[in-house]
């Protein structure tokens, strides 16, 4: 029998990014926060400090800050003819756990989304008529466009420090920025990072194949930094440590350092840690939710109830949780009907290489997250798609992270795979190579959605999500046409020799590729398509706002984590100045 | 071990290395015993982007395989495996490796993946797990270890960087103090 | 500080310096192992082997790496790092004295510091060393400064050992901005929020522990390169921030480099200039193999590249020349042409193309190929003070 505790204003389904943000906008409006977090209480010190944080063994192959696949996990599958087998250990796609979420392991790679991809379909059948878009592709207009986000893209650079060159500003063009990115009202708060050489390297091969190289916004800060919360954060030292790995160094931009001691301070939040969320209660006439069930710590089940609801626990967890709670119709791929796990989209990667001469040392160790050099040529619909027969595009770069020896130590292509050849290959290019990022685009299709598993369960007995998704013939294209043009850009850079193939299917869930999963809970203006209205708000429940990349109709070139912090600016203002106000939709049906 | 990563003028091998010691420490850790790993059954064999399916914990997989080896030679009259000519060996990796032999219930394959995989980690992981012994590994490729703070040389493009590696477990005079054993093994699955 | 102290040695280099100038500006060049002849002002404050004293909050730099010491003297030179003493001391010395000062000092061992009287201090600045303080936003020291204070080299010198008025004086004057030449306001973002407390606490901390063992030298290595991957120059070439005009480790030389002698900024811009050029060779720190001294020999005695026209060398009866200088005893020596280190790679690449490194030498290039100086440089090498070792 679950004890029940005193109803607060809001309750928050996670403590990362989106608890952390919009906990802070709910306290400063005066409501009562209640904030449940499933995984630990962490703080820079003493959690996050070297040496023992340095630890790739630890960290990038053990996955500490992961969620525990012991406990819950997903169960995957390409289509539906096949059946959905557990992820028994997470490869593909890494969730994280713990106060601060996935944002504390983050790389800090911080793009906006352009206008072009927040009104895709529009966008294209403008541009390219209505046949372009390719059968079973479902891409759809998010209901919120690039100028109406602007000032919350602002606000969050300006929360994280974003170190970076604009390159539009208020419509002027600026060359060094990205100039194909919409006008901002601003410049980044902090410069670009330092350049490291392979990147440099990149940007002149890049330059001279008549591209527009620009230095990747990063929130692995270039210089201190105090932000209008009055949180300072440090210069980054390009340990190399960065994605799975926390920031000893108060460096990067995560909840801890940007927001979290600002919250956590405020008498009207409080902060449970340890406590499982099972599922979102509603009223009996099913259009209210009235608060949360969970399980806390000890093993005891609580409900907590409160008037208002954000759920922010990763996309794929609130998905889950939206179905476990029988909130909205889920999505059937054979009918098309229902909305729940409908539209999920991952990314399209591929990782073309340079092998250079010994004399060239790339020192892939001196690294940090977000540094290095990219084009936006071939992002999004940044290029003329007409004779190409595909959507989407990608973003290139050289961005190495890192050069952990465990994960990386490229060799060339037909090196055996172990031996003195392998050894041989391994010392001779281990400093020597550049890795090329094509960070792809993807859409979504009719066959590609998220439901529960028929039959395996978590721990607490509970049916796990199933992902159905293999990559859609588009995106493969899309691949082939971008992947070529990076490995262009590596023949301009003087390596002896240059790698490199575009993505192929079926999708692999043990290759990593990013943990970029988006969709699921998507956001629109039509409830029969969208679960979330254009403000995040639960179409079924308007007290109910989920908020994350579950709100994405389909996955744009660029990473999501810039976007996801300007839409939940975009649904917390539009609580508090408006739901507050007048609880209820905010959009009719 | 030893023909998996064999040592040369550029380096140590797997086996001088210590990791041997590292996948023993591993193998005996909650790791092994299945932490990290989702364990619920039904077990169907699934395609292999599916990613692995079957019931072992890391212990019991190498356990199995490695009995499952040592009868396949004992069958075939080879003796052990430690004894082959290392060209004999070779060979018999890459069988493993290639084909999907049953050794008690564990495709060979599988088991060569994992081995291959630890090998790899116990090589370059930091010294305190047990392998990567003196830091040799680290030092033949040039990779500089935990200590990691390169804001002022990250724009000096293409210096040559040879600073001893460094690991998170050494102490002010160098030592680096490996992780203890775990106390006892972690009890087989009954 | 003590004021009377330093106007002891300010008086004491007002009068020496000038006198001593010859001195300083003639580098003593690779062996590092002797101590520079001018470094004897040093030793005034520092102390005969570096050990510092703390009477003239000179602090203990011996051992200290070799990159940090010769940042710090050319900080010193530029204003960058403000101590009287100090300025006009590193601005006396060219910028590869500098590195050879750096250099001594670096492997310098000295007697660890006398502890009597020190205690640990508070648990205090041993929790701040390691861990850090969360609600400061301190993060832990030893994340940069290594295991016990050693030190993380090339950039964050060791700070075990050090004298706890010194170390005091160093962090006071981070928190309060008297000092700022730390890249990237490392130092002063990481000490300005502790409090008089915190810093007397963490220099009681690492005053009390054992001062590390040198480090070794050459960690990083320039390497000068003709037109690099994708046309870049590298070694800093385009320069931007502060550190472009930081002079060590971007422009000015290094040990084993092979810059030619002169004003850090300038001597790098030309190696830039030159490194642009076309058809300039590639030169590397990478290691050259032995060459075969017998054939050295004989390459030379053929007179085919003219050597014996300008040289004496001992072990060829024909070579008599007097344009160049005798080679006996060159292996001996601590420079090549007057001005570069004197070790096998720069040797090699020396007689490869001789005005590539030293413009204005008066040696052209002979014509050797690679293969060839190889073997040059190896019997060269032989050619020791008494005579072939």
């Amino acid at each position: 029998m679950a004890t029940a505790r005193a109803e607060a204003d809001a309750v928050l389904i996670g403590v990362g990014l989106v608890g952390t943000l919009l906990g802070r906008e709910l306290t400063k409006a005066g409501l009562t926060v209640v904030g449940l977090e499933r995984g630990e209480p962490r703080d820079t010190v003493p959690d996050f400090q070297g040496p023992q944080m340095h630890d790739e063994l630890r960290f990038a192959v053990r996955q500490a800050l992961m969620q525990d696949t012991a406990r819950e996990t997903l169960t995957f599958r390409h289509t539906v003819r096949d059946t959905a087998l557990p992820i028994r250990r997470w490869a593909s796609f890494l969730p994280g756990t713990g106060l601060g979420g996935s944002m504390v392991h983050w790389n800090g790679q911080t793009f906006r989304f352009q206008e072009d991809d927040f009104r895709q379909r529009t966008r294209l059948v403008e541009r390219y008529g209505r046949k372009f878009i390719p059968d079973g592709v479902t891409i759809q207009d998010w209901g919120v466009t690039g100028a109406e986000l602007e000032p919350y893209f602002d606000r969050f650079e300006y929360l994280l420090g974003t170190s970076g060159k604009a390159g539009n500003l208020r419509g002027r063009k600026i060359a060094g920025g990205n100039v194909f990115e919409d006008p901002r009202s601003r410049e980044y708060p902090t410069p670009p990072q330092k350049e490291p050489y392979g990147s440099a390297i990149f940007r002149r091969a890049a330059e001279s194949l008549g591209y527009h190289p620009y230095p990747q916004p990063s929130c692995n800060l270039s210089q201190p930094y105090t932000n209008p919360e009055g949180l300072t954060l440090k210069t980054c030292t390009f340990c190399g440590y960065c994605e799975r790995f926390a920031c000893e160094h108060f460096a990067k931009s995560t909840p801890q350092t940007v927001l979290l001691p600002v919250v956590l301070k405020d008498r009207n939040f409080e902060l449970r840690t340890g406590c499982n969320v099972l599922r979102i209660n509603l009223d009996s006439a099913r259009r209210t939710a009235t608060g949360v069930t969970y399980v806390d710590a000890a093993g005891r089940e609580v409900e907590q109830r409160a008037r208002l609801i954000i759920l922010g626990a990763y996309a794929l967890n609130s998905v889950r949780l939206l179905l476990l709670s029988r909130i909205g119709t889920p999505y059937d791929p054979t009918t098309g009907r229902g909305v729940v796990g409908r539209n999920y989209a991952y990314q399209t990667m591929s990782y073309p290489q340079v092998f250079y001469d010994e004399s060239v040392n790339i020192n892939p160790f001196m690294r940090s997250g977000a540094n290095g050099t990219v084009i936006a040529d071939f992002a999004g619909d940044n290029f003329d798609h007409g004779p190409l027969g595909f959507v989407g595009g990608a973003y290139i770069g050289e961005i190495m992270t890192n050069g952990r020896p465990i994960g990386f130590h490229p060799v060339p292509p037909g090196t055996p795979s172990w031996g003195l050849g392998w050894k041989r290959a391994v010392v001779r290019h281990y400093n020597h190579t550049s890795t090329i990022n094509v960070h792809g685009s993807s859409v979504a299709t009719r066959g590609n959605y998220l439901d529960l598993d028929p039959t395996y369960r978590d721990a607490w007995g509970l049916p796990l999500l199933r992902m159905t998704f293999d990559f859609p013939e588009n995106d493969l294209k899309m691949s082939a046409y971008v992947t070529q043009k990076a490995i262009d850009i590596g023949r301009a850079m003087g390596g002896r020799l240059v790698t490199g193939a575009p993505r192929t299917g079926p999708y692999d869930i043990t290759e990593y590729q990013t943990t970029h999963n988006t969709g699921g809970a998507i956001m629109g203006t039509d409830p029969s398509t969208s679960v979330v209205n254009r403000y995040l708000q639960s179409w079924d429940a308007p007290n109910l706002f989920v908020i994350g990349a579950s709100a994405y109709p389909q996955n744009a070139s660029y990473n999501p984590t810039a976007t996801l912090g300007a839409l939940a600016y975009w649904a917390a203002d539009a609580i508090v100045t408006k739901y507050l106000k007048s609880p209820g939709p905010l959009m009719s049906r | 071990m030893a023909r998996l990563i064999p040592a040369d003028e550029t380096g140590p091998s797997a086996l001088d290395a210590d990791v041997p010691t590292y996948i023993d420490r591993q193998l005996a850790s909650p790791w092994g015993a299945g932490a990290g790993l989702y364990r619920s059954g039904p077990w169907q064999a699934g395609k292999p982007e599916q990613g692995y399916q079957l019931p072992f914990t890391p212990a019991e997989l190498f356990r199995t395989a490695l009995g499952g080896i040592t009868e396949d030679l004992r069958r075939a009259n080879r003796g052990e495996f430690a004894r082959l000519r290392a060209e004999d060996q070779d060979a018999y990796l890459r069988a493993l490796e290639g084909e999907s032999r049953d050794l008690n219930g564990v495709p060979s394959n599988v088991f060569f993946q994992s081995l291959l995989e630890m090998t790899i980690e116990g090589y370059f992981a930091d010294p305190v797990y047990g392998g990567n012994k003196g830091m040799t590994a680290w030092s033949a490729i040039g990779f500089p270890g935990a200590y990691a703070n390169y804001y002022e040389l990250v724009d000096q493009h293409g210096i040559a960087f040879r600073r001893p590696p460094m690991s998170l477990a050494q102490d002010a005079t160098g030592t680096v103090h490996v992780h203890p054993p775990p106390a006892r093994p972690m009890a087989p699955k009954p | 500080m003590r004021t009377s102290g330093l106007l002891a040695v300010t008086g004491l280099l007002a009068v020496l310096l000038p006198a001593a100038h010859a001195q300083f500006v003639v580098p003593s060049g690779q062996d590092s192992r002797q101590r520079p002849p001018a470094a004897q002002h040093c030793v005034t404050c520092h102390g005969e082997r570096g050990q510092g004293n703390p009477a003239f909050q000179a602090p203990r730099i011996a051992g200290q790496p070799e990159y940090y010491l010769a940042k710090q003297l050319g900080d010193f030179a530029a204003g960058r790092r403000r101590h009287p003493a100090m300025e006009a001391f590193a601005r006396l010395l060219a910028p590869e004295d500098r590195v050879t000062f750096a250099a001594y000092y670096a492997r310098l061992e000295a007697p660890p510091p006398r502890r009597a009287g020190l205690n640990d201090g508070p648990e205090r600045g041993r929790v701040l060393a390691t861990r850090g303080d969360d609600a400061r936003g301190v993060q832990a020291c030893a994340n940069c400064h290594g295991p016990g204070g050693i030190g993380q080299p090339p950039a964050s010198p060791y700070l075990a050992g050090l004298d706890f008025a010194y170390l005091t004086m160093a962090l006071q004057s981070w928190k309060d901005g008297t000092r700022t030449n730390d890249a990237g306001a490392q130092m002063a973002t990481a000490v300005g929020p502790l409090t008089g407390e915190d810093i007397a606490a963490l220099a009681l901390y690492y005053a009390a522990l054992p001062p590390p063992r040198p480090w070794p030298l050459d960690i990083v290595q320039p390497v000068i390169q003709g037109t690099s991957p994708g046309g870049t120059t590298t070694a800093r070439a385009a320069g931007s921030g502060p550190e472009a005009a930081a002079g060590v480790g971007q422009r000015a030389p290094m040990r084993g480099a092979t810059e030619g002698r002169g004003a850090g900024g300038a001597s790098g811009n030309a190696a830039a200039a030159r490194a642009d050029e076309p058809g300039r060779r590639v030169l590397q720190n990478a290691p050259v193999p032995e060459g075969d001294s017998a054939r050295g020999r004989a390459i030379l005695a053929t007179g085919a590249h003219g050597c014996i026209a300008c040289h004496t060398i001992p072990g060829i009866r024909a070579a008599r020349g007097v344009v160049g200088p005798p080679l006996a005893g060159l292996a001996s020596r601590s420079l090549i042409a007057g001005s570069l280190p004197n070790n096998r790679p720069t040797l090699v690449a020396f007689l490869e193309d001789p005005p590539a490194l030293v413009p204005r030498t008066g040696m052209p290039d002979v014509g050797l190929t690679r293969e060839e100086a190889i073997h040059v440089a190896a019997y060269l090498g032989t050619l020791g003070r008494t005579g072939a070792r």
